[in-house]
């Protein structure tokens, strides 16, 4: 499984990363792992992670569910780069979908989470500069709205009701189709 | 603690935009001003159009005998409830107290256009055009200006107002008129602007004509309207930016007078639009392509592609008659269109000649695709302005 990539997981394995959680633990990743973030990326770039990379808007338990995001997607971006240098439909299609099926169900189980844990993922994957994560995250949130009442929102995210009853009856009686 | 106090604007709207349905983005609007705001957000709204598209409610039907506005034909996938497209809003009687006719003439986004008409004397001025958007219940009566006292035959399609979007206080019209005035029969066109400085009628002029022999449409092709007008001319709209094109088409050094022509509109398989020319009572159809060059209308000049032969294509098809044929009336409601394909009516048969195989075949279809209704864009989310939420019109 994953043969495209591993040769280069390999190489890529010389370089290690140290990550710095809020909490002071330490998490030792390859740089291909590590790189799946660009701020993290960036960081490497400019030449300032020796002793560690601190990451204090990260607790060690939200960041070792990222790094394990990370290390399974590092794998299929590194098969990518093995057919092709640029991202392309081609390249994209000569990936063992077997592979990309484990990958979804990855993601799936990845995702079976608490709303709580839920959002410090995305904002942890939006202070990484993680695209994917981000996305998968986003997306999830927003399914979980899917068919649902304001009210029904507003107890699943604890969000305040401002709204005067005047107000929403306003909102109601404009977009009534909507509520139905 | 579990709350979307902790989530930024920036990422609070990554996750809105992914939502599936307007109808899920008004209910997630109304939880709270935070939300409500974000949404309405100009920049906002354009993301998520970019993202979701278009949402075809249902379709619109003329009712069976005409004294009724038309009736809603739900789409199955759109899960709103067909009733709130009702036309029963509309007003039953004009002025005058006698009930009155209704004839679709176009739909466009979300909005619905109708010709409202005297059931009992057809004299002057005895009908106007209603444009309506069903889901807010609200319409608006254009009357029609025309020097044409006695109106026999009204076409009209909705364009969109300015800035390429379209609304109910936001809108063109074209109307092309048949009637009779000073006592000679002609067709007079015009553009109907709802924008507050340029309100009312505009008369189109082409080559300093208003007054036609001939104004007779063509069909749809690429978001243009077409129609063929008086000595082989051809007028075409755009139905984004409502710019009007006319330019001539010729075979050689002769041009095609509209007392021995007819003409239709199609596109091509290459998507580029495609006219067919042919002569009354002949036996050939002329097809033209336009040809991208500057300094033309439109960067473009049309171009003869090919002739067809009529009765060589049609020998397969026994009841052809070679001498009385016409192109299908694309005014009909609910014509179903092809690309590369041309339909000719002969005697009680419909015919489909394909211009690039050059054979014919009977067409067979029958439906009656209706006129499809769009959800309103954008949503109406005025609710709250009053109550003094700022609806940021940040952009980014």
């Amino acid at each position: 499984m994953a043969s495209a990539g591993s040769g280069d997981e390999k190489a890529a394995a010389a370089a290690m990363i140290t990550l710095i959680s809020s909490d002071n633990e330490k998490f030792e990743v390859t740089e291909a792992t590590a790189t799946l973030s660009q701020t993290i990326r960036h960081m490497i770039e400019d030449g300032c992670t020796d002793g560690g990379v601190p990451l204090p808007n990260v607790t060690s338990k939200i960041l070792a569910r990222v790094i394990e995001y990370c290390k399974k997607h590092a794998t299929a971006a590194a098969g990518e780069e093995g057919s092709s240098s640029s991202f392309s439909d081609a390249a994209f299609l000569e990936v063992d979908r077997a592979f990309l099926e484990e990958l979804e169900e990855f993601d799936d189980a990845f995702l079976e989470v608490d709303r709580a844990t839920l959002f410090d993922l995305i904002l942890a994957a939006n202070y990484l500069d993680i695209k994917g994560l981000l996305n998968l995250t986003c997306q999830k949130v927003a399914d979980s709205v899917k068919g649902k009442t304001p009210e029904q929102i507003r107890e699943m995210y604890n969000i305040v009701n401002d709204l005067t009853p005047e107000e929403e009856a306003e909102i109601r009686r404009e977009t009534q189709w909507a509520f139905e | 603690m579990c709350t979307h106090a902790i989530i930024p604007d920036d990422i609070l709207e990554l996750i809105l935009v992914r939502l599936d349905s307007t109808a899920c983005l008004i209910r997630a609007s109304s939880t709270c001003k935070r939300w409500r705001r974000l949404i309405a957000g100009v920049g906002f709204l354009r993301r998520f159009r970019s993202i979701h598209g278009p949402l075809i409610t249902g379709t619109y039907h003329d009712s069976a005998d005409f004294t009724r506005p038309a009736g809603f034909v739900p789409s199955p996938s759109s899960g709103i409830d067909g009733r709130y497209f009702s036309l029963d809003f509309l007003p039953s009687r004009r002025n005058s107290g006698s009930s009155v006719i209704w004839t679709l003439k176009d739909t466009r986004a979300g909005l619905v256009l109708l010709e409202r008409q005297d059931s009992l004397a057809a004299g002057p001025y005895k009908q106007d055009l209603v444009i309506c958007e069903p889901l807010s219940r609200r319409y608006e009566v254009i009357p029609l200006l025309f020097g044409i006292t006695w109106n026999y035959y009204t076409e009209a399609f909705l364009l969109d107002g300015g800035g390429g979007s379209i609304g109910l206080s936001n809108f063109r019209v074209i109307c092309i008129c048949a009637g009779f005035a000073a006592n000679s029969e002609h067709y007079e066109a015009g553009v109907f602007t709802s924008d507050s400085s340029s309100y009312g009628w505009r008369p189109i002029r082409i080559h300093g004509q208003s007054c036609f022999r001939c104004f007779h449409l063509m069909g749809h092709s690429n978001g243009k309207i077409y129609w063929w007008v008086d000595g082989g001319k051809a007028v075409a709209v755009d139905r984004a930016t409502a710019d009007l094109a006319a330019f001539v088409l010729r075979d050689g050094v002769e041009g095609f007078d509209d007392d021995h022509y007819q003409a239709t509109v199609t596109t091509g398989r290459d998507g580029e639009a495609r006219i067919a020319v042919g002569r009354r009572y002949g036996d050939y159809v002329k097809v033209f392509a336009a040809r991208h060059v500057l300094a033309v209308a439109w960067g473009r000049e049309w171009v003869l592609e090919k002739t067809i032969r009529l009765p060589a294509v049609a020998m397969p098809c026994p009841q052809w008659q070679d001498s009385c044929w016409r192109f299908r009336d694309p005014a009909s409601a609910g014509t179903f269109e092809r690309k590369g394909t041309v339909f000719i009516e002969s005697e009680k048969l419909l015919l489909a000649l394909d211009l690039d195989s050059e054979t014919i075949e009977i067409e067979t279809t029958t439906v009656n695709l209706g006129y499809p209704l769009e959800l309103p864009w954008p949503p109406l989310l005025r609710a709250c302005r009053q109550a003094g939420i700022d609806l940021g019109h940040h952009d980014r």
